[in-house]
């Protein structure tokens, strides 16, 4: 099996070696999870890192906040593009949805700069832009079958939306089935702190890390950090501490408390 | 060549993003204005090649035409360094 680093050491051994080539990748999270700088920085790792160019298909944000945002991590995707490597494509998703409009509108950057990767940014765009009646999961259907069978492997970017105490289900939105992988980003809050957490949720054909990752967004990128495993219920997004490390607590309070009384 | 507004906010769009493809109505969206509004600059910009344009299910889509609009600023430079020339 073929398998496409991300360039994330600690995600590339979570996901044992890297994406299976030509799956269809979902990264799936709320608001601010960092949804796009993940996807960015597959891209970016997979020109300069793996000799593999791709594209950059996004639908509302316009390329030049994203050459700005990329350029905060280092990355230079003007200086990649001009090295044809990568293009960052921009276009209304209602194009997309025309029959032969992916061809129409990828085909020529494809034959430029034959790509290997490609991210969709995002679905919930593509849902917003369907006509009255559309079938969702068939068009999403349609545009990754596209891009697979012209060799690139793509990466689609899923906004999903979190309230205190609800787990996520990607199920939820129908289109679980679509894709071969799923990453879910998620925000949880422990001791009145946001942190952030990564799961792979889903990998057809593959053994992958199933532990919920600490990760954090740095001046280079993702940094995937430790598991959480002194809590439970970190997909619920309300976690608890386990209870041996409540007694730990306990028992620290109560041995300072006791210091305290003590040294008076 | 930049004799309206638009026209100025079209090249200013187009040249910070090169990857944009857009239909007439999505490329207007994006400088806050309507499709009728922008037709005929763009057409004026079509002709002289700094943008192209491209049927998508009956759709006219519209991009920037790299090659011409490379050639219309080297014309522009070209120009102005004659220009400056006579002056000195």
């Amino acid at each position: 099996m073929t398998r496409q680093k991300t360039g994330i050491v600690e995600l590339d051994a979570m996901l044992r070696g890297g994406f299976l080539e030509r799956d269809a990748v979902m990264v799936a999270g709320s608001a601010g999870t960092g949804k796009t700088t993940l996807s960015l920085q597959h891209l970016v790792n997979g020109i300069t890192k793996f000799g593999e160019p791709g594209i950059y298909l996004t639908f509302e944000q316009l390329p030049d906040q994203i050459y700005r945002d990329a350029e905060n991590f280092g990355w230079d995707l003007k200086k990649l593009e001009e090295q044809d490597k990568f293009r960052l494509v921009c276009t209304s998703p209602d194009l997309l949805l025309e029959p032969d409009g992916a061809g129409q509108l990828l085909d020529s950057t494809i034959k430029e700069i034959q790509p290997r990767r490609m991210v969709i940014d995002s679905l919930n765009h593509l849902e917003m832009y369907l006509p009255r009646g559309g079938d969702m999961r068939k068009e999403a259907y349609r545009v990754l079958n596209y891009i697979k069978t012209k060799g690139i492997s793509p990466l689609a970017i899923w906004e999903t939306q979190q309230s205190a105490g609800q787990a996520f289900s990607v199920t939820d939105v129908g289109m679980s089935f679509l894709v071969d992988c799923i990453l879910l980003l998620k925000f949880v809050e422990i001791d009145s702190a946001m942190r952030m957490a990564l799961v792979i949720m889903k990998m057809r054909g593959s053994d992958h890390d199933k532990e919920l990752k600490e990760y954090a967004i740095t001046s280079q990128g993702f940094k995937i950090g430790g598991g959480f495993s002194d809590y439970e219920g970190v997909m619920s997004g309300i976690p608890h501490k386990v209870a041996s490390e409540r007694f730990v607590d306990m028992f620290q309070k109560a041995s300072e408390k006791h210091k305290g009384a003590t040294s008076h | 060549m930049l004799s309206s507004e638009i026209k100025g906010d079209l090249l200013v769009l187009f040249h910070k993003n090169p990857g944009l493809i857009d239909s007439l109505d999505g490329v207007a969206r994006r400088i806050g204005r309507v499709g009728t509004a922008i037709q005929a600059d763009v057409q004026d910009m079509v002709n002289v090649r700094i943008l192209g344009t491209r049927q998508i299910g009956g759709r006219e889509i519209i991009f920037l035409d790299r090659s011409g609009d490379k050639a219309a600023q080297e014309t522009i430079i070209q120009y102005l360094k004659n220009l400056r020339g006579k002056t000195e």
